[in-house]
């Protein structure tokens, strides 16, 4: 596995789209500390990009990458190497160089400029994002054979997450605003992989923001240690639930 | 001659101060008394009493002529847990410095406390430290009253049994200065009084509010410390009061905010510091009002206006990092802003003058939505919501349209 791994990650290395992305955040992880005199502001700003910018980079690439490399993975298969030493060893390959990227650009300014808690639960989310969506990425690649169906479902699932999940549930809420819909709300929020994320980063953050009202219930669960360990938890399933379910599939499926 | 020499000298001792002429009594173990109430009942008026190190168990201390009281280090005065005053003054000229009283107890139909001043004037409260009293300092009635450098503490923990450190009622020309207030219900109570001021106080950790202001007019308070009260300060049905240099740091709660305005008329905010409340300003029916140069930073919401306050300024005020800077429960805008630095600014500033060329509007579409579904605030810097938000920023149509500060600063407010 970690052989497979290694040539992932050097044939990734000499990717010019992965060298485009990571200059891309290089200057915008470095470059928000630079212009921002206001730490906690710069540390909002890039959880921003994780939320967003991250999660579709790392789905498109993920998934073109599994399907550019297919004649790769075939011939690999063809060789004496187990199937679930193939695909872990492609999904770490990814994530690895990934989450690489994710230090050096996000994680290593967080840590000279804002090292406290909120900087280090920004590294945290965004790092199991980027798990969460590597992972994601496989799932479709491996269901789907087709290349432009595979990407462009990809591309529906990024949507989905990153707005489309938060307006259907912001319809939702005005829907039944008269209702004490905290809790179901809460509840909702961690089927989006994001918004776990999201609320993890900001009840370190911003949490006079999310006091008043309904903010009493939310604060209980989220800014106790224990909503800190369920959203750990769900962030984890979250990224473990797509890898079987694409392992399996892998699996059984005929390359 | 001589009786030139006799008059003038009859004139000079005319004009010599009482205080040359008058005694000083010693108490204390070994001292010509042993307690303190019969030294006070033994001295004339403007006498001297200095009190010796020790433990003096007395209450009750009924000061009726105008002495000055001195307790060397290491006088504790203890009250026993019984729900008397210690010290009841009610003749004017009165000083009582340097002593630790303990332990007044708590009453539902008296409010004891360890000072208790009752129609008088020119008393001088300095140096005291009370620990444990239900009430700490108590003024009724008082006027030109000094309360200096006093430390005053409690571990109260329900508000209906805790009592107030300073409390003062109907008096006038006040002097509250570097005092340490924690642990009571209220730091320092104003109710009907005038033309005082609160200075350099520190008050932290009460129960209720750091500092409460009742229909107490034309006062003014600077540089005081407000922080990790329950519910902040609270200045309301007053006018004509100024609130200058002060900090307002970590009121942190579901009811909590730094500074609650209401009912107030004709004051001056001005170069405070709001850190890290739930709310900055609460305001409500707050009325010709000049708020400036002050700091805003990490709030939840730095200033809450509602729709009741009218001909506000808020002028070259600094907002960093709030997650919302202006919260209103109105369509229209009675207030003026201009000038302010706003970290949610955007725009740009083509030809240098330090103001931006596109006006700002402080209060955003999210604010909106979460005042009518507080559920919403779920949604906080969710992609949707940015989204709907550039809308809303480039036509608006759910925010108040009049809400504008149309010169905001490029560059933050600088500080001396």
């Amino acid at each position: 596995m970690l052989n497979i791994s290694k040539i992932i990650i050097w044939d990734l290395w000499k990717n010019k789209a992965v060298i485009a992305y990571g200059i891309l955040m290089l200057t915008i992880g470095w470059g928000v500390f630079a212009i921002e005199d206001q730490p906690e502001k710069a540390v909002l700003s890039l959880l921003r990009i994780i939320l967003f910018v991250q999660p579709l980079v790392t789905l498109l690439f993920a998934g073109m990458y599994y399907y550019n490399s297919q004649e790769f993975i075939l011939l690999l298969a063809a060789q004496p190497v187990r199937r679930n030493t193939l695909f872990f060893g492609v999904f770490a390959g990814l994530t690895a160089v990934f989450t690489l990227i994710f230090l050096l650009s996000i994680g290593l300014p967080v840590l000279l400029f804002s090292p406290n808690v909120e900087g280090l639960s920004l590294l945290f989310a965004g790092a199991l994002l980027i798990f969460i969506f590597t992972a994601l990425a496989l799932l479709v690649s491996v269901y789907f054979a087709d290349k432009a169906r595979g990407l462009g479902f990809a591309l529906l699932l990024w949507a989905f997450f990153a707005f489309v999940y938060d307006g259907l549930l912001l319809l939702f809420m005005y829907q039944l605003a008269d209702y004490p819909i905290e809790r179901p709300v809460l509840g909702l929020l961690f089927f989006n992989p994001v918004d776990v994320a999201r609320i993890f980063v900001i009840s370190k953050t911003e949490a006079s923001a999310l006091l008043g009202l309904s903010g009493a219930v939310f604060q209980d669960f989220f800014g106790a240690m224990k909503g800190t360990v369920i959203s750990g938890c769900v962030l984890a399933t979250w990224a473990l639930v797509p890898l079987s379910l694409a392992y399996r599939k892998f699996n059984r499926k005929d390359l | 001659m001589k009786s030139i020499i006799i008059i003038l000298l009859t004139g000079l001792a005319c004009g010599l101060p009482c205080q040359l002429l008058s005694a000083t009594w010693y108490v204390g173990p070994g001292a010509e008394f042993s307690a303190l109430a019969p030294a006070i009942a033994a001295a004339a008026a403007h006498d001297h009493i200095i009190v010796l190190a020790g433990h003096y168990r007395e209450r009750e201390l009924l000061i009726d002529k105008p002495l000055r009281l001195t307790a060397e280090p290491g006088v504790i005065i203890d009250a026993e847990n019984r729900a008397e005053d210690i010290f009841l003054v009610t003749a004017d000229s009165v000083e009582i410095s340097g002593f630790t009283l303990q332990n007044v107890g708590v009453s539902y139909r008296y409010e004891c406390s360890a000072i208790r001043l009752r129609e008088v004037n020119n008393a001088k409260i300095l140096d005291n430290r009370i620990i444990n009293c239900y009430f700490g300092i108590y003024l009724e009635t008082a006027g030109r009253t000094d309360v200096i450098n006093n430390y005053i503490q409690n571990k109260f923990v329900r508000e209906v049994n805790a009592g107030n450190a300073i409390h003062a009622w109907k008096s006038e020309a006040l002097r509250i200065h570097d005092n340490v207030v924690t642990g009571h219900r209220d730091g320092i109570y104003f109710e009907f009084v005038d033309d005082s001021t609160i200075e350099c106080n520190d008050s932290y950790g009460n129960i209720r509010y750091g500092l409460h202001f009742m229909f107490s007019n034309r006062d003014a308070y600077r540089g005081n410390i407000f922080r990790d009260n329950a519910a902040g300060v609270a200045v309301m049905f007053s006018h004509d009061i100024e609130m200058i240099e002060n900090e307002f740091l970590h009121n942190w709660g579901g009811a909590s905010y730094g500074l609650l305005l209401k009912e107030i008329s004709d004051g001056r905010i001005s170069h405070n510091r709001f850190f890290r409340n739930t709310i900055g300003i609460l305001a409500e029916g707050a009325n010709r009002l000049v708020i400036s140069e002050n700091q805003f930073t990490r709030n939840g919401t730095a200033i809450d206006i509602k729709g009741n306050c009218l001909d506000n300024q808020v002028l070259a005020n600094n907002f960093l990092a709030n997650t919302f800077e202006v919260v209103t429960n109105s369509k229209h805008n009675n207030n003026e802003f201009a000038a302010n630095y706003w970290s949610g600014y955007l725009g740009y500033d083509l030809d240098r003058n330090g103001i931006g060329d596109v006006p700002y509007r402080p209060v955003d579409l999210f604010a909106k939505i979460t005042h009518e579904i507080p559920a919403a605030t779920m949604l906080l810097h969710s992609n949707i919501i940015d989204l709907l938000e550039i809308g809303e920023k480039n036509f608006p149509r759910l925010i108040p349209l009049d809400l504008i500060d149309s010169m905001p600063r490029i560059r933050p407010y600088a500080y001396d």
